[in-house]
């Protein structure tokens, strides 16, 4: 899952970044509003972390934009004022969720974990796709009742198949959700990760979960 | 001395009106007894002259015809008439039977010929004399009718009483007093009406700005109809109102700011070491998130300092010396600390100061407003630009400028930058987190100096400006130390003159 922070200060900024990523988000980071809005109009992001407080176009002023544009990615408002008028107007400007600086790290996490859960519907944060189970809060993969050990990686390319059961995902889809804007990961970095998943999740006598559509992309769930 | 406007204003109008109706009772009394007086010694002269035609003279003998069913007036007993001749040696030679044996005999002094006289009558009584002078007919010329041509002069003294006409006097001066008095008092109720009308609107601007709580500043005096004295009042409250309220606001959204400002680096270093903290590192890691936080903690101290010394700059609490203070000795000391990072920068630093230039102010203060000045200039000058300090002396000013390249900042934007907190938005994210406090903090010591600091953005440059009042200082000799005492040589690196 991929996550925009969108943060002027340098400290805050790549704190939250290392933080998501070592919890095995992949992130993007803008210093200014400008810079956000650009890459917020991107496809991929699961959730939006924006400063109120930036230089160039202020956190308000863009979350107007983007929502005006239609852009339905939830964003988590982040800021030092907390008064009810600036929380009122954050969340009527389009924003989901409001934490006020400065915060615990580990709400931040939840909070996120939240908004991606809502992102794809999910009530509850275990995924469950016969008989594979995956608890998004505690980062854990079980299939027929067996823990399943995967790199940061490889989950994270699984959450976003489990989220989208049962639906086709595309390869450029997966790659937005997954990469980083600036990765320097080759174009079939994707198919090599399917192929690592297939080799943990799928089991002699269990039936196959990761079908693959030919032209499409790929699918968790019931045969097509 | 009378406390109320309404009191002072009646008692003084009374006061007012009643002096106008007694001098005016007083010109009525007197002028109707002037007039009362001059028609009765009118007809006193008539009298006279009536009497003086009954005198005759038969051959040098003076003979008074006195009928006394002719002039009854003189013979009577109750309130008689007087006459009285004289010859021109002043002997009697004749009388009315009212004067016989009375005071009336004795001549009155002749400086009474041509008016009335108040004269003291038989009995007692008050009355008013007239004299006429006059030759005595003869019998021939009265006969016939023609006035006297020749004879003798005789002074004629014709008296009556004043009663009546004092009654009359008497009744007008007790009609004046009353109608001045009735008229007084009932003014005087009417005054009391007018007055307490005429400042009810002080009473209601009294009332109006005992309403004005401190909560709901932003309420204006309003009072639609008032007299146009009180006009400038109310503005004038109106204003201060106004910028009360404005002083409070600022004062609210100046703690707001403070608390924000804090408030993110200080979740940067939360973020930051919670992360850290999140699973076990290489010391490397460690180490590099130390240092991160720790130049945020020394950059949100140094914050702090500002905030505490603008705020007991604020309530006056640091006291303000006055020493004679070289100006290009207090820069360079200044300077040196910032030396090495505009080094790094590739800066180039000019300074143009006389060395002999020297203010009477306070050296601490001073050096404040400098190094916020040159620590700017010095950060936010663009790599490779260039710093220009300049000072003069002019008449009872000294001038300093400290300019430097590289600035994008608007003309509105210029004056933006001396509001606390307010950073260009390049400025901000960067690592060492300027407070965005220095313009503020170095024009607010400049105004304790009693001096000013503004500044302008021209073709690019950023230049600032600081005016202090010259002080009078001695005359001192070029100085190796600031604070300008014989002191040792002492090298002060970092800055140098440029070529001529």
């Amino acid at each position: 899952m991929k996550i925009l922070v969108i943060e002027d200060f340098e400290l805050l900024r790549e704190s939250i970044a290392q933080g998501l990523r070592e919890n095995g988000y992949a992130v993007d980071t803008a210093p200014d509003g400008e810079q956000g809005l650009w890459l917020a109009r991107s496809p991929g992001y699961d959730a939006i972390i924006l400063d109120l407080m930036l230089p160039r176009i202020d956190g308000l002023t863009l979350l107007g934009t983007l929502r005006a544009e239609g852009c339905r990615t939830h964003v988590l408002v982040l800021t030092a004022r907390d008064g009810v008028d600036d929380r009122i107007r954050g969340l009527d400007a389009g924003a989901d969720d409001y934490l006020v600086k400065p915060f615990v790290f580990a709400e931040l996490l939840a909070r996120v974990r939240a908004l991606v859960r809502r992102r794809y519907d999910a009530k509850s944060p275990v995924i469950q796709v016969r008989d594979l189970e995956l608890d998004t809060a505690a980062r854990v993969v079980r299939r027929a009742g067996e823990t399943i050990e995967l790199s940061a990686r490889e989950y994270a390319l699984l959450e976003f198949l489990a989220h989208r059961a049962n639906q086709v995902v595309t390869r450029s889809e997966v790659w937005q959700h997954i990469y980083e804007f600036n990765s320097a990961a080759e174009s079939n970095v994707v198919d090599v990760y399917i192929g690592h998943l297939r080799r943990k999740i799928e089991r002699e006598g269990l039936p196959r979960l990761i079908h693959t559509r030919r032209g499409h992309g790929y699918v968790l769930g019931d045969e097509p | 001395m009378i406390r109320s406007l309404q009191a002072r204003l009646f008692l003084g109008a009374s006061a007012v009106a009643a002096l106008a109706l007694a001098s005016a009772a007083l010109a009525i009394y007197f002028s109707v007894r002037a007039a009362l007086l001059a028609e009765f010694d009118g007809t006193l002269l008539a009298s006279a002259r009536g009497v003086a035609s009954i005198i005759e003279q038969n051959d040098g003998r003076i003979v008074v015809e006195l009928d006394p069913s002719m002039l009854p007036e003189f013979a009577r007993a109750e309130h008689p008439d007087y006459f009285v001749v004289w010859s021109s040696a002043g002997t009697v030679v004749g009388q009315s039977p009212s004067a016989a044996g009375t005071a009336l005999l004795h001549k009155p002094h002749p400086a009474r010929e041509q008016q009335g006289f108040f004269i003291d009558l038989p009995g007692g009584r008050r009355g008013r004399g007239r004299l006429l002078r006059f030759i005595a007919r003869t019998e021939q010329e009265e006969q016939q009718g023609l006035p006297a041509s020749r004879g003798p002069t005789l002074t004629l003294l014709l008296a009556r009483e004043t009663a009546p006409v004092n009654r009359a006097l008497g009744r007008l001066a007790w009609l004046l007093a009353g109608v001045s008095i009735a008229t007084t008092l009932l003014s005087g109720t009417l005054m009391a009406l007018v007055v307490r009308r005429g400042v009810r609107p002080v009473t209601a601007l009294a009332a109006g700005i005992a309403a004005v709580r401190p909560q709901d500043l932003a309420s204006r005096l309003d009072l639609p109809g008032a007299p146009q004295e009180l006009r400038p009042i109310i503005d004038r409250l109106n204003d201060l109102l106004e910028r009360i309220d404005a002083a409070f606001s600022r004062e609210k959204s100046f703690s707001a700011d403070v608390a924000h400002e804090l408030r993110t680096p200080l979740a940067g270093l939360e973020a930051a070491l919670e992360v850290c903290a999140m699973r076990p590192r290489e010391p490397e890691a460690y180490q590099q998130t130390i240092t991160r936080c720790l130049l945020t903690i020394r950059t949100m101290h140094a914050m702090v300092e500002k905030l505490l010394l603008l705020s007991r700059l604020e309530s006056q609490q640091i006291p303000v010396r006055s020493e004679p203070v070289h100006l290009a000795a207090l820069l360079q000391e200044t300077f040196a600390p910032l030396a090495e990072r505009a080094r790094e920068r590739r800066l180039d630093v000019r300074v143009q100061i006389p060395p002999d230039l020297v203010v009477r102010t306070d050296p601490s203060h001073l050096q404040i407003i400098l190094h916020n000045l040159m620590e700017n200039a010095v950060c936010y000058t663009n790599e490779g630009g260039s710093i220009r300090a300049g000072a003069s002396a002019r008449e009872s000013q000294v001038t300093v400028q400290i300019a430097n390249t590289g600035c994008s900042l608007s003309a509105e934007d210029v004056e933006k930058a001396f509001q606390r907190f307010w950073r260009a938005d390049d400025a901000r994210s960067q690592a060492n987190l300027h407070a965005g406090l220095g313009l503020s903090l170095a024009r607010r010591v400049a105004e304790v100096l009693s001096g000013s600091l503004t500044a302008r953005s021209i073709d690019g440059e950023f230049e600032v400006t600081l005016v202090l009042p010259w002080g009078n200082p001695p005359v001192l000799p070029f100085p190796h130390d600031f604070r300008a005492a014989p002191h040792a040589d002492r090298a002060a690196p970092g800055l140098h003159a440029p070529a001529g």
